[in-house]
């Protein structure tokens, strides 16, 4: 098994409150091929959370999963303690959700397109949705295809929350936009956030956001999470080690050491990135026979990545299999 | 009186919540922050640095719990009278740690011990410049 971070997050459940989203064995393969396999999380209501990982690790298939629009294979989610394959109309106007790619209806007026979402949603607040349309300099008047990437964005964004949802999924919605776009799609997250147990869930690439704007990281790879953890925990508890050896060159092979997430090395050094180390580990460091042993904290981009570093953990794995879970 | 200005950081080692507290910390140490002077509410503060609310409304609490802010049921959070909350060995374990992490990075970096001495005097010198008479 490969390292795992999984920090408790505050748990909710105690106090008989649903958690925004929950997943319990969540599995789906495409023919052969596990897209996500065995995933099991929750989100708390009132919480922002960034899903993060490489592209084709799985988020998007996830956010699928849960809307209800793909069925799993095995496993189970529930979004707002209603069971996703089972999703009342009502419960799934609670929510809102802006799929990858901004995908609108192309010769169709910014105007016609609000007026018809209107009608179909049994509540909308004009106000929330002039606001945004506003905000990104959008006229009613345009099509859909004369406007821009930003604007396209914005309005995704002002269609999505005008109907006031509880829960917020976002594909990655900065992708591609300027950086008063890509502001502006922040500034309109952090005041969703605001609201009383209002919970986004957003997969990004945006590291610099995720970090801004998240109570949760959560980091996918190969269909399985890695890490479920607030970003203070992640660049408290992901360390690197840089071992450096004056008289014998490096150890060669595999190293067994339990949260060994990634391992680089030179003639004379070796670099270790560490989820969560024990004594245990520190021990097995100390023991590689090294003149000297320097500890340091990681950045969220570096910490993040190690948990993504498939190529050059791969050197690593093979010895992990020792490492118990500790979820 | 000049807004509080704060600036966060991504990709950095401190968490932002981290940054907040500190950067206050500083400004009511330097006077920029007076006693009694009301901070901006959460949701105002969320929505200026472009960060999670609940990222704020955690440094605030903090820095209630440390004493260097109290809040008023209904009217927000201010800088509280100057009392020492903390114990003496608190202040000095915390003095301690700040001091290790410095030296460690300066020594890795190369420079000597009394490089070292110079710069943090440099460094106090700009603080004591920066903070305004009561």
């Amino acid at each position: 098994m490969r390292p795992c971070l999984v920090e408790c997050m505050e748990q909710a459940s105690g106090t008989g409150a649903e958690a925004a989203i929950r997943t319990r064995g969540l599995t789906r393969y495409f023919r052969t091929k596990p897209a996500v396999l065995d995933m099991g999380f929750r989100v708390e209501r009132g919480t922002v959370c960034s899903i993060l990982g490489r592209n084709g690790s799985g988020k998007t298939t996830t956010m699928r999963l849960l809307l209800g629009l793909l069925p799993p294979t095995r496993g189970r989610c529930w979004l707002l303690g209603e069971e996703s394959t089972r999703l009342r109309p009502e419960t799934r106007a609670r929510v809102g959700y802006l799929p990858e790619g901004l995908p609108l209806r192309p010769g169709v007026r910014v105007r016609q397109l609000q007026a018809h979402q209107a009608r179909c949603w049994k509540h909308w607040n004009p106000e929330v949705y002039r606001s945004i349309v506003h905000h990104f300099d959008i006229d009613p008047g345009s099509k859909t295809n004369q406007l821009s990437r930003g604007q396209r964005a914005g309005l995704c964004l002002a269609l999505a929350l005008a109907p006031e949802p509880e829960l917020l999924i976002l594909d990655e919605p900065t992708l591609g936009l300027d950086q008063v776009a890509h502001r502006a799609v922040l500034e309109a997250l952090v005041h969703f956030a605001q609201q009383r147990g209002n919970t986004v869930f957003i997969a990004t690439h945006q590291l610099h956001d995720a970090e801004r704007i998240s109570d949760q990281l959560i980091i996918m790879d190969g269909g399985t999470v890695r890490a479920s953890c607030s970003p203070e925990t992640l660049l408290c508890r992901v360390r690197a080690y840089n071992l450096i050896f004056d008289t014998a060159p490096p150890p060669r092979g595999p190293l067994k050491i339990r949260g060994l997430l990634e391992l680089s090395r030179s003639d004379r050094s070796l670099r270790l990135v560490l989820a969560d180390p024990d004594a245990d580990a520190l021990t097995r460091i100390r023991d590689l026979g090294a003149s000297a042993v320097r500890e340091s904290e990681l950045g969220l981009q570096e910490a993040v990545t190690a948990f993504m570093a498939r190529t050059r953990q791969s050197e690593a794995a093979p010895a992990d299999t020792s490492a118990p879970l500790w979820r | 009186m000049a807004p509080l200005e704060i600036h966060i950081t991504t990709g950095s080692q401190v968490p932002i919540y981290r940054q907040v507290v500190d950067q206050i910390r500083v400004a009511i140490a330097t006077g920029e922050l007076k006693v009694g002077q009301a901070l901006p509410s959460v949701r105002a503060m969320a929505q200026t640095l472009l960060v999670n609310p609940n990222t704020v409304a955690k440094a605030y609490a903090e820095l209630t719990r440390d004493g260097a802010l109290e809040s008023q049921q209904g009217r927000g959070v201010f800088v509280a009278q100057k009392r020492k909350v903390l114990a003496d060995e608190e202040r000095l374990r915390r003095l301690a740690l700040a001091a290790d992490r410095f030296v460690q990075e300066c020594i890795g970096l190369g420079f000597s011990a009394t490089e070292l001495r110079q710069a943090v005097a440099q460094a106090v010198q700009i603080i004591r410049q920066r903070k305004v008479a009561p």
